[in-house]
């Protein structure tokens, strides 16, 4: 294959050579210009990495015609395109999404008539986060931290508990003030419609990518279509498999399959099966904010001196990987300390499969790194309440966990007071960083 | 629309109920043996907490733990429906453990037990016994997934309200090589394989039933030998006939050494 590509070139070459210099010049213009006029519309991918993922697990390929197509039909039924947007008929998903401020932030950038601007998305997002959400944008490699991706409805910084969504507040925040430490700005100059706007599309964003993910591992992907797949496209396993079965055997599990694919045909299965739990919990997301005690009025010297003892306690367990000295170098473990996002394709226990995860376009695995509290640098934000929802929730998808309901309100205002008042700052004293591992040097 | 999913529910375990008794109960026994070579299990590297984590014997890597005779130990095995099965009649003996307190614990740094079945309706009680703090981050599909501290000597409750399709997995942040499994199954006909690979599933309604096999090394146990013949399925599901009465013994279930990751 690769070698027929050189030959080809070479004649390619040779023409040239022979002098016909305007004509390839002309040609190559021509197909710039058809390329630039008639440039395809944006389109959402396909989480090809959670399909491989099920595919490993199945030792199975996903059938083209039974499952990703069945699955991209599906989604552009429910939620639109990048350029259109559409919300599927979840009863009461107009108090989760807007469409009206959805189509705002969707499409191409430009302004209309009007000059209201459009494509807001586009214009301020999408270079980081991507056209999916899929926080591999074309500039993701390059940022330490990676950029969200929003598919899993995994949030870090958020009012809620783990395995609860975001508010909608807690999303617009992030995207008013940034995240401090990352290459997330603050979009502080925008207006405040166009922050909501934007807003309602990274829920909009996350909660397709949240039905795209279940209808991959939950629904299509517990399915082995070896059955229905014409022998050409199976693979060792699954001719053997289907050699194995009787003619009438083979009939019943191709019918079944066949029978589980159109159950979905349905859209109303689709709402009440997929769609509609995950927006169940997006509108609840409101009621879920974590309730706090007020802040004890206490002298500042003595809520910090209680904070400093709780934080090396093992009651608390801080020190055990901010570090003694609260550099964030107590973690020096060498295996598992990747965030969830990561952790979705890449097992540090074993390595192998890697490579193929990258090769669809899965960024080069990074540790995380326990925060350095002496920087006075908060990603979710520097005011009290923002730590308190750290220490209290945990920081849901990295390592950070909560604090036990036998820690009170009142000891983690102490552990707040500490953290921001009672640790020397010392913006030098950045410790030597995890070098991200490479695995394919280390094998 | 919480509301009619309740009293479908309800229904639907007034059905299961009304259904017992059917057609009898029986039992169900085997015993998992691993047929080859398994290399005896590596210790884990501790990096923090010596003091407490670094034993004699030290701690050892428990994916794969194989008996003198080649007993296979955490087999899960259980009853296995389609997506939109009913669930299977519950025996009586089952009730009285319905609502029970099933205990994690962390000793020496490592999770006892290493394999936990539990019901939707019963409760876990996450402890930790060691003088240091560790945590419980546990993630699974069907239900939230949380991560939480337990300080020296403390402990918390916590409730699956839904099934997983396979075991979850809890990990702790603080000490990365610890790994256990929590296996959350609606209908209570679970078991996991002793040190010497056997198990004993009791009062199983009579009839044709899916189990599925899955270790703690791979997944699903997808080639077996079962009385002398291999089978073979993806899924780990084999078909198991329970007769009234009657204890079904699958006797010696083989599974090549090689068919085991690690």
């Amino acid at each position: 294959m690769m070698r027929q590509e050189i030959t080809s070139m070479n004649a390619v070459y040779s023409n040239m050579r022979r002098g016909d210099w305007a004509r390839w010049t002309l040609l190559a213009i021509g197909v710039i210009a058809t390329a630039g006029c008639f440039s395809p519309a944006a389109q959402f991918e396909l989480n090809m990495i959670a399909v491989h993922k099920r595919e490993l697990e199945s030792e199975a390929t996903f059938s083209t015609q039974y499952q990703l197509q069945p699955i991209a039909e599906i989604l552009e039924a429910s939620f639109g395109t990048p350029d259109n947007p559409v919300l599927p008929p979840v009863p009461g998903i107009e108090d989760v999404l807007d469409l009206e401020k959805i189509k705002m932030a969707a499409g191409p950038y430009g302004s209309d008539e009007n000059g209201k601007q459009r494509g807001l998305y586009r214009q301020h997002c999408v270079h980081c986060h991507g056209i999916t959400g899929d926080g591999a944008g074309p500039t993701a490699a390059f940022l330490n931290p990676y950029p969200r991706d929003y598919r899993p409805g995994k949030f870090k910084f958020k009012s809620t508990a783990s395995g609860q969504e975001p508010t909608h507040q807690d999303l617009n925040r992030i995207i008013r003030d940034g995240a401090a430490g990352t290459a997330m700005p603050s979009f502080k100059l925008l207006d405040s419609d166009e922050i909501e706007a934007l807003t309602h599309y990274v829920k909009y964003l996350s909660i397709r990518g949240q039905t795209e993910l279940y209808l991959i591992e939950a629904e299509f992907g517990e399915l082995l279509p070896a059955v229905v797949k014409p022998a050409s496209e199976r693979n060792a396993e699954e001719q053997e498999y289907v050699e194995s079965l009787t003619e009438e055997e083979l009939e019943e599990e191709k019918a079944e399959f066949l029978e589980e694919v159109a159950f979905f045909e349905s859209r109303e299965n689709i709402v009440e099966e997929v769609v509609g739990p995950i927006v169940e919990k997006w509108m609840n997301a409101g009621d879920e904010v974590t309730e706090i005690a007020e802040k004890p009025e206490m002298e500042m010297k003595e809520s910090i001196a209680k904070g400093r003892e709780l934080f090396f306690s093992a009651k608390t367990g801080c020190a055990g990987c901010h570090g003694e000295s609260a550099l964030g170098d107590g973690q020096t473990a060498e295996a598992d300390f990747y965030d969830d996002w990561t952790r979705f394709y890449y097992d540090p226990n074993d390595p192998s499969t890697l490579e193929g995860y990258l090769a669809l376009g899965a960024l080069e695995p990074r540790k995380l790194r326990p925060r350095n509290l002496r920087q006075g640098v908060f990603r979710g934000g520097r005011r009290p309440i923002d730590i308190f929802w750290r220490i209290r929730n945990g920081i849901e998808g990295a390592k950070m966990p909560a604090a036990p309901p036998i820690v009170t309100d009142e000891e983690i205002w102490h552990l707040v007071d500490f953290v921001r008042y009672g640790l020397p700052y010392d913006a030098l004293s950045e410790n030597e960083p995890h070098q991200p591992e490479n695995v394919r040097v280390r094998n | 629309m919480k509301l009619l999913h309740f009293s479908s529910a309800l229904l639907l375990a007034l059905c299961v109920s009304s259904a017992v008794s059917a057609a009898g109960w029986g039992t169900i026994t085997g015993k998992f043996v691993v047929d080859g070579k398994v290399a005896p299990p590596e210790p884990l590297v501790i990096t923090k907490d010596k003091a407490v984590c670094d034993k004699n014997p030290p701690l050892v890597d428990e994916s794969l733990l194989v008996g003198p005779d080649g007993g296979l130990k955490n087999v899960c095995v259980w009853l296995s429906l389609g997506r939109r099965d009913p669930q299977p009649p519950v025996h009586a003996s089952y009730e009285a453990t319905a609502n029970d307190t099933i205990e994690v614990d962390n000793l020496a740094c490592a999770y006892v037990p290493h394999v936990v079945v539990v019901r939707p309706s019963q409760k876990v009680e996450f402890k930790n016994s060691d003088p240091i703090a560790h945590n419980f981050k546990v993630d699974g599909f069907a239900n939230n997934p949380f991560n939480t501290l337990v300080p020296a000597g403390g402990s918390f409750m916590h409730q699956f309200p839904s099934e997983e399709r396979v075991p979850m997995v809890a990990a702790c942040a603080i000490h990365p090589w610890m790994t256990g499994f929590i296996v959350v199954k609606e209908a209570p006909y679970v078991a996991v394989s002793a040190e010497d690979g056997t198990f004993t599933i009791e009062n199983v309604p009579a009839g044709d039933w899916n189990f599925q096999f899955w270790h703690t090394s791979g997944g699903y146990l997808s080639e077996v030998k079962m009385g002398g013949k291999t089978e073979k399925d993806r899924k780990g599901e084999y078909e198991i006939k329970v007769e009234d009465g009657k204890a079904t013994d699958l006797g010696v279930i083989t599974v090549a050494a090689d068919k085991l990751k690690k």
